[in-house]
């Protein structure tokens, strides 16, 4: 049960994009056609769970050792290194996989989501699993987030007159603006 | 390809690696030396500081060492550190509490006749905005001079204005007072 | 280099290339710590000084570091500030610490210091990699600040209320609107967040509508990883 509340929570009340501003650049970067958001939230996901099941142990050594304010330096490589291995992995023995998913790879070193999670894991004191969980719930709840924007930015783009100074980013920051109003609504919703 | 060449293609980006990786290591061990004993002074300070604020009675505080510590019956608040007044005015409690963004750190000041003189959230992961509403000093402002609770659900609270939005730290918050009073009890009052 | 094209690099970044409006990167800190300016403010500094000093360190090793290992090496360097700046905080301005809490770590991977060492201090000097961090840095911090006025202003009332590192112990703010309406505190919430973030982009747009060519659209330029982005072909293409 604890597990099904992490993931809606982590889906509906704190979704990453639209309630904690986390992940924002691909967010609006890569949601512009419903194919490579999917795409993109799947990889996300996908390294989050990983980088979770990797970082999660080294913390516990990096404690044990007493040089936990190594935190950040180690995470970031070692999600580097990963999303590069991930990458190459996919190239020589899935390719059909790498051409839907790989390309989304290399752009997500850099998503604050992925780092973002590892923390948020270690600060919210989350076991192996829960942590695991959340991941997970972080992920979809990315991929959800993107799916919604890219139906919501394709109907923009063809039907609407914008006007001129609000055309390009700052509609889609609009858009984003009147969605995560929207997920306000979720607040609350457990207690 | 010459053993020259080999090195330089696969030995240098190593070497480089490995060199970068051991002076950040060794510039932020030095960093760590300089600020630790700062940081871990300020916390000392502004302990006190927070648990005068709290019984403002007191003159001055010692740690109590206990065998058994109370707990709201979910386990989900513990209380982890007791603090007397050495002039007998009361008590002062550290609670940390399962919140929505982790863990919840609070101050509870108890003061001679066993009534709440004061509840202090230190620290906390939850999103800042709607999240962070019931740490409001006026919302806190509550829980003063009460000497016991309804019960552990913060919504069955007689006269208390909830917030509707912050539902999770409210009840964590709520959870932290009650397992302060149940320690309170267990102490047997202010000897 | 010419003075004036020193001068040229510093102020690229304030308005011309400034990182949040016009390069369209750095968005999430910018958007979760525009809540006071106070907070603004402090992201800002913190970000500019990681910014300077990965700069200066990774335009003087930009000759050692091989290209293979470029993306870990300049990483490793930024992530090295980084834990310095959060430590440095922790000790001397705690309230700023924890106002910032995740986001300071996530300084990391903010796209705007990847990207500059990427695009610019992996190719020019020292000195020039200094000011153009420092021209970044003050553009990301008067955005932030830009955005964080007219979020607590409207959202509580009160202007640059605050600790102010200290200097001002809990400041209350200039009472600008609370006298007259109650704070709309959904400006400091998320959707407020996004909305101010659009609305000053867009007035970006309506006053630099015909003197420089306006960015309609995400694309690889401002991208860290434009260069290795599935073997050059980037995403949006």
């Amino acid at each position: 049960m604890k597990f099904v509340i992490i993931i809606i929570s982590m889906v509906l009340v704190n979704n990453y994009p639209l309630a904690q501003f986390l992940g924002i650049c691909p967010f609006l970067g890569v949601s512009k056609d419903l194919n490579s958001s999917t795409g993109m939230g799947i990889a996300v996901t996908f390294v989050m769970v990983l980088a979770t099941a990797v970082t999660w142990p080294i913390q516990q050594l990096l404690n044990r050792f007493g040089i936990g304010y190594l935190q950040t330096v180690v995470f970031i490589l070692v999600i580097a290194a990963l999303v590069q291995l991930v990458e190459m992995f996919m190239k020589k023995s899935m390719p059909a996989l790498y051409k839907s998913l790989g390309i989304f790879l290399p752009l997500i070193t850099t998503n604050c989501a992925v780092l973002g999670v590892c923390i948020t894991n270690i600060d919210s004191s989350y076991n192996y699993i829960e942590s695991l969980v959340n991941a997970f719930g972080a992920g979809i709840g990315f991929l959800f987030a993107m799916v919604v924007m890219a139906g919501v930015r394709t109907k923009l783009v063809d039907q609407s007159r914008i006007p001129e100074s609000f055309r390009g980013v700052p509609i889609v920051l609009i858009t984003a603006a009147i969605l995560s109003l929207s997920f306000m609504g979720f607040n609350g919703m457990f207690s | 390809m010459t053993k020259n060449e080999n090195f330089k293609e696969y030995g240098m980006p190593v070497v480089v690696l490995v060199a970068i990786c051991f002076v950040t290591t060794l510039l932020l061990a030095l960093t760590n030396s300089v600020s630790e004993p700062i940081i871990i002074k300020n916390q000392a300070i502004t302990a006190t500081a927070n648990r005068k604020e709290l019984l403002p009675d007191a003159d001055d505080f010692t740690q109590l060492e206990l065998d058994k510590y109370a707990s709201s019956s979910d386990g989900m608040a513990n209380v982890t550190e007791v603090y007397k007044a050495n002039n007998d005015t009361g008590y002062v409690m550290t609670c940390i509490t399962k919140s929505f963004g982790g863990d919840l750190t609070m101050m509870v000041g108890l003061d001679a006749t066993g009534a709440v003189t004061g509840v202090k959230v230190t620290d906390h992961a939850d999103t800042p905005g709607v999240g962070t509403k019931d740490q409001d000093p006026e919302y806190l402002a509550q829980y003063i001079s009460k000497t016991a609770l309804s019960g552990e659900d913060v919504k069955k609270e007689a006269d208390f204005n909830f917030i509707t939005g912050a539902s999770v730290s409210g009840t964590a918050i709520h959870k932290g007072v009650y397992a302060a009073l149940a320690q309170y009890a267990e102490l047997g009052g202010a000897k | 280099m010419e003075e004036r094209k020193r001068i040229d690099v510093l102020l690229n970044g304030l308005i011309k290339e400034n990182p949040v409006l016009v390069l369209v990167i750095g968005t999430c800190p910018t958007l979760a710590t525009s809540t006071s300016v106070e907070t603004g403010f402090g992201m800002g500094l913190a970000a500019t000084a990681v910014l300077v000093c990965s700069n200066i360190v990774i335009s003087a090793l930009h000759n050692i570091i091989p290209d293979k290992v470029r993306i870990p090496c300049f990483i490793t360097v930024i992530a090295g500030f980084v834990t310095i700046v959060q430590m440095l905080l922790q000790a001397f301005v705690p309230s700023l610490y924890s106002a910032l809490g995740l986001y300071l770590p996530l300084i990391v991977v903010n796209c705007i210091i990847l990207g500059r060492a990427e695009m610019f201090a992996s190719k020019n000097g020292v000195l020039d990699s200094a000011l153009d961090g420092i021209g970044m840095g003050l553009g990301f911090t008067l955005t932030l600040v830009i955005m964080g006025t007219i979020r607590e202003v409207l959202g509580s009332g009160t202007w640059l209320a605050g600790d102010w590192f200290g200097l001002a112990k809990g400041f209350k703010g200039i009472p600008l609107l609370s006298n007259f309406i109650p704070g709309m505190s959904i400006m400091t919430m998320v959707p407020g967040g996004f909305f101010v973030y659009a609305i000053v982009m867009a007035a970006v747009h309506y006053f630099t509508k015909d003197k420089s060519k306006i960015r309609n659209e995400f694309g690889c330029d401002g991208c860290a990883n434009a260069g290795n982005c599935a073997d050059g072909e980037c995403v949006q293409k």
